[in-house]
């Protein structure tokens, strides 16, 4: 989703998805009706539903006009909202989207073959400093003999898929549990980072030690220009304590900010059942790097 | 043998295997459309490099300039999060800050926000956020603010106060950003304390004049951010200072500050500014105008004199009426009434002071405002006109109306949101706004380029404020500068003095930030001035104050 062909396309596809009626497409616009349960998810007016609810209300359903292009005006449509990266309702379309599309299961749309059980996740991996890197890889582990394949999702992207199988498909049964093949996939993907060239996290772990050298140098020499003080030595006690409090709070802080360290969230999870031969069929070369 | 490989700690976000597990149990599947639509715009949401800025295709609402975007990616990849954006006025801190913002929550490394502003400008900085950066920020209402939203902007005076002290300092602010930071100067302050007690991840001090009066407030800003970037108290005084105002080692200095501040200068050009076109206009004054005025500057030397000989009396309400009577008799009524009233006032005076008042009453009609209409109606479009007195005001806006020109006004004490609706005004409906005042931060008037000086502050820093207003970022049009001044009066030398020393300002114009809100410059400055004036000072006496003051602020300029 990089220019507004991408966005109005990941629009027309999610009203689709969420069975809301397209009442006018063109080029840069489109005009839908929103059904009651995503007008909820997509108008973040929480009170008005409440009300409408409470009082029993026949309400008509939300029309929204979204134009993609600026420039756009469409006769006798006064309210038309534009629609970019970033913007209120796409950003709230895109957390429906992942609010119901988490987690799925799904057969391959192919009659007479024999279809493979696989458990399928997408990690998220967050390179972290006080900077940050992400990268999406996605694994697949076959539920029967457990290996796992890198590349997973890319290669079953354009496969066609639905809820059941074809009536003449084989479906192979699993022989590992979901947790079992997860803790593989976990496996796995602990190896490739642990393999990765970590310089960044050097880098910032060399940085993170400078600045820690400051701070302790910073707090000794306070230490030191309140020692000589003609204070009373429960003064400089009271003192002692403030600056120890304060500096683990700035040691905190900077840790907080500034130590690396890398996150790993499996974004999604698909039960999918896939021939074999299809899976062979479709590879590209991307891999986890750094 | 070979260094082992460096490892960094691995942090596993598993809730969701959770959920695959349950889903399993009970057979419920999310539809495959939905499930691929949500990695697709997941991608959008991934971070693929550490260093470029992602923010600035999110926001089509605004168009940051160079300076601003090198600024963000400065902050975010160099100075780790933690600064001093200390631009001058005008180059846009709110901006880079917002830029900063924003690029931290589109990287998820900041969601805890707490943003301090003086409370003139919390509702500005709430709206701003929303229009221009889509950030949905609010501002702080009760002791649950601070809990129940993710950004929250607030007055540091109430941050600071009870009950709410401490459930902000119970927070764990992922950034905190202060605006007019300078509050900030004084370690031994509340706001100081509180900035410091806060635990916090990034840190953002936005202020133009990191320096206002001392070397140390520097130090203690510094302090906030990084605490030992400039060494110790000690080391800070022997290594930095020359004495407690002026910086020495500032190679040394300026590479230590660069770590933890970023200065844009109007002068390095990065912006580019329209033109300023400044007019003249030398006017003479009428019959009755000329001896209203020259009995009242007889009257003000005489008694400018006793006063240096015998040491009673009060000078600052002679140097006003002296002020007063170039902007304008009507303004001079204010000051003469109070002393032919006044209790104290010896009789001789009264009587003096009761028939410069009698004189002053009688002038049917001013030569300036008479100007000022003829050039409004020469103009054609919005103008705005200064002029340091209320009652000249009042007198302008009385006349603009006797001729069917429509204005509006700004004066001290108006509240922002009364200013904001002037603005409204001016800039739809009304052709003329009359000020007594600049109208303060956060007031954007770019939309005119027509300046009227009724009368000029002494102070050049003061006409710079003026002007500034209008001639900053996002005037798209040159701007025009009358100066109206009377021929055979003081203000005649002021107006040739800024002719003459234009440039010098202009050469030093950002460091003008860094000493405009120091008062004490400038009330010397105008004592000064009214010692010269009185004593018949010639013109190159006069000059030589003003380099005087020139060189003042260079001085006092970190990057002279």
């Amino acid at each position: 989703m990089e220019n507004k062909r991408e966005i109005q396309d990941f629009c027309r596809r999610f009203f689709a998805a969420v069975d809301a009626p397209t009442l006018i497409d063109q080029t840069d616009f489109l005009q839908v009706e929103l059904p009651r349960e995503i007008d909820k998810q997509l108008t973040d007016r929480p009170y008005y539903w409440m009300y409408v609810e409470a009082t029993g209300q026949q309400v008509p359903n939300t029309v929204l006009s979204l134009s993609f292009d600026r420039s756009v005006a469409v006769e006798g449509i006064e309210k038309i909202e534009y629609v970019t990266l970033g913007s209120f309702r796409l950003n709230k379309m895109i957390e429906t989207a992942q609010k119901r599309g988490r987690v799925t299961r799904a057969y391959q749309q192919v009659s007479a073959k024999r279809l493979s059980p696989y458990l399928m996740t997408t990690f998220k991996i967050s390179f972290l400093a006080d900077r940050r890197r992400d990268e999406m890889v996605s694994y697949g582990v076959h539920l029967g003999h457990g290996s796992v394949e890198a590349d997973f999702y890319p290669r079953i992207e354009s496969l066609t898929f639905g809820e059941h199988p074809c009536s003449a498909a084989q479906v192979e049964r699993s022989v590992l549990s979901l947790a079992e093949g997860y803790q593989l996939l976990k496996a796995n993907i602990t190896s490739e980072i642990a393999a990765l060239d970590h310089s960044w996290a050097e880098d910032a772990d060399a940085h993170l030690a400078e600045e820690l050298e400051q701070l302790e140098t910073y707090y000794h020499s306070l230490g030191l220009i309140h020692a000589d003080e003609r204070a009373t030595d429960e003064e400089r006690s009271q003192k002692a304590t403030l600056y120890a409090a304060e500096r683990d709070l700035r040691i905190s802080e900077l840790k907080w900010r500034c130590a690396p360290r890398i996150q790993i969230e499996p974004f999604h999870f698909a039960v999918l059942y896939v021939a074999e031969e299809a899976l062979r069929m479709t590879s590209s070369g991307k891999r986890l790097s750094m | 043998m070979k260094k082992a490989r460096f490892m960094p700690e691995l942090e596993w976000q598993e809730s969701l295997v959770e959920t695959l597990f349950a889903r399993e149990q009970r057979g419920e599947w999310d539809s495959w459309e939905l499930f691929r639509l949500a990695l697709e715009a997941e991608r959008t949401r991934v971070v693929p490099t550490f260093d470029q800025l992602l923010s600035i295709e999110q926001l089509p609402e605004i168009t940051p300039f160079p300076h601003q975007i090198e600024t963000a990616k400065k902050v975010l990849n160099e100075l780790h999060g933690r600064a001093i954006l200390a631009d001058e006025v005008g180059l846009g801190k709110t901006i880079e800050a917002g830029l900063i913002l924003k690029e931290y929550l589109i990287r998820g490394l900041v969601k805890k926000v707490l943003i301090l502003v003086p409370s003139s400008l919390v509702l500005q900085w709430v709206r701003e956020l929303s229009v221009k950066f889509k950030i949905q920020a609010w501002a702080q209402k009760n002791a649950y603010s601070w809990t129940d939203y993710e950004i929250v902007v607030s007055s540091i005076d109430t941050a600071k106060r009870d009950p709410h002290r401490e459930i902000v300092l119970a927070q764990e602010w992922d950034l905190v950003i202060v605006d007019e930071a300078h509050k900030l100067k004084n370690r031994k302050s509340k706001n100081w304390e509180l900035i410091n007690s806060l635990r916090k991840k990034y840190l953002l001090l936005l202020t133009a004049t990191p320096v206002q009066n001392e070397m140390k407030e520097l130090y203690n800003l510094i302090t906030l951010l990084k605490p030992g970037q400039l060494g110790s108290t000690t080391d800070y005084s022997s290594m930095f200072m020359e004495n407690r105002r002026l910086p020495k080692n500032r190679t040394e200095l300026k590479r230590a500050l660069s770590e933890v501040m970023i200065r844009n200068k109007r002068s390095e050009g990065s912006v580019q500014f329209t033109n300023r076109i400044v007019e003249p206009i030398l006017l003479e004054l009428s019959a009755d105008e000329r001896t209203l005025y020259d009995s009242v500057s007889e009257f003000i030397k005489e008694q400018y004199e006793a006063i240096e000989q015998t040491g009673k009396g009060n000078v600052l309400q002679l140097i006003t009426l002296q002020r007063q009577i170039c902007s304008s008799p009507y303004a001079a009524l204010v000051s003469l009434k109070s002393m032919k009233e006044h209790p104290k006032t010896p009789a001789g005076i009264r009587e003096r002071a009761e028939q410069l008042y009698a004189l002053a009453e009688q002038i049917p009609a001013y030569t300036k405002v008479n100007k000022c209409l003829e050039l409004i109606q020469q103009i054609e479009e919005k103008v705005i006109i200064f002029t340091e007195y209320r009652a000249t005001q009042d007198f302008i806006l009385y006349m603009l109306q006797q001729h069917g020109v429509k204005a509006v006004m700004f004066r001290g004490g108006f509240k922002k949101s009364k200013k904001d609706w002037m603005t409204e005004l001016f800039k739809n409906r009304f052709q003329v706004l009359v000020a007594t005042e600049a109208g303060g931060e956060g007031i954007n008037l770019q939309f005119c380029h027509h300046v009227i000086n009724f009368d000029l502050p002494w102070n050049p820093m003061r006409v710079e404020q003026r002007i500034g207003r209008v001639h900053r970022l996002g005037q798209t049009k040159d701007v025009k500068v009358y100066n109206l001044s009377t021929k055979g009066t003081i203000e005649e030398h002021i107006v040739n003095l800024l002719h003459e020393k234009i440039n010098m300002f202009e050469l030093v114009i950002g460091e003008l930030d860094l000493i405009l809100g120091n008062l004490k410059v400038g009330r010397q400055f105008d004592h000064d001035m009214m010692d010269l004036f009185v004593k018949g000072a010639s013109q190159d006496e006069m000059k030589a104050k003003y380099d005087e003051l020139g060189e003042k602020l260079k001085d006092a300029s970190l990057n002279a």
